[in-house]
């Protein structure tokens, strides 16, 4: 099978789709990165992070499928609100549906339950 | 002794000879009739029609030609979906695809190549998050 796109135009738009609501919901910027990683997951992954445009205000998420990896990398600011538990809780249950093989439904799962535990209402008086 | 007392002691004891009686003349009936009946005969009445013969062509077409199809068919229906959607990921499978960068930036993959490791440790040093392996 040679390799080339491996997301259909349904797919494609299946992600994109979850990506702005996501975004909508939380008002954070999300992405995801399917590949291989080059090196170590984590500090490719951070790398990747470090790269998006407004990298405080960022989740990305890195599914790496030869691998079986994957990363989820929050921001400085994000992390106030989405806090590492439950990201794992995320990050689970996107481990899960990769397992069984399906890869576009758990990013999709992944990015709406990272999203609705971001939304918490803002504290304004915070630091 | 009253009729009562006489009725409780024959339905009490399995010994009475009153009730043995009872229940050799209960089987009787059952007995003879399973021994009297003669076997049914299988020959068909006269008045049924002559049924019409049926050639090897036409069982076959029946039994075996019309299943295949309706198995062949159904296949078909099952597989064809997925086999027109291409290549899926399987687990336990390699990886063939390309990376895929959803939501990153204009460049792409190339940006985090052109990244510096130093400049993205010092970037953002409380950043959080989580992995997993399956």
């Amino acid at each position: 099978m040679p390799a080339g796109d491996p997301f259909t135009p349904t797919e494609r738009y299946e992600i994109d789709k979850a990506i702005r609501d996501a975004e909508t919901i939380c008002r954070f910027e999300f992405s995801v990165f399917v590949g291989s990683s080059e090196g170590e997951a984590r500090p490719f992954a951070e790398r990747l992070h470090a790269v998006l445009a407004a990298p405080a205000r960022s989740v990305l998420i890195m599914v790496d499928p030869s691998a079986r990896i994957v990363e989820v990398v929050t921001g400085a600011e994000v992390r106030r609100v989405l806090d590492d538990s439950e990201v794992k809780l995320a990050v689970l249950s996107m481990q899960s549906a990769f397992a069984a093989g399906d890869l576009v439904g758990g990013v999709t799962q992944g990015l709406s339950m990272l999203a609705e535990h971001a939304r918490r209402p803002r504290m304004l008086h915070a630091d | 002794m009253s009729r009562f007392d006489s009725l409780c002691s024959v339905m009490t004891d399995p010994r009475s000879a009153v009730r043995r009686l009872a229940r050799a003349l209960a089987l009787t009936p059952a007995i003879l009739v399973t021994l009297l009946a003669a076997p049914a005969l299988a020959s068909a009445p006269d008045t049924w029609p002559e049924s019409p013969s049926v050639s090897a062509f036409d069982v076959l077409l029946v039994l075996v030609i019309f299943p295949g199809a309706l198995f062949i068919g159904i296949s078909l229906l099952v597989f064809v979906p997925s086999m027109a959607r291409g290549q899926k990921y399987q687990p336990g499978q390699a990886w063939r695809g390309e990376s895929t960068w959803f939501g990153g930036p204009q460049d792409g993959i190339e940006a985090a190549d052109h990244a510096d490791a130093a400049e993205a440790e010092t970037a953002d040093t409380d950043r959080g998050g989580a992995s997993a392996r399956w």
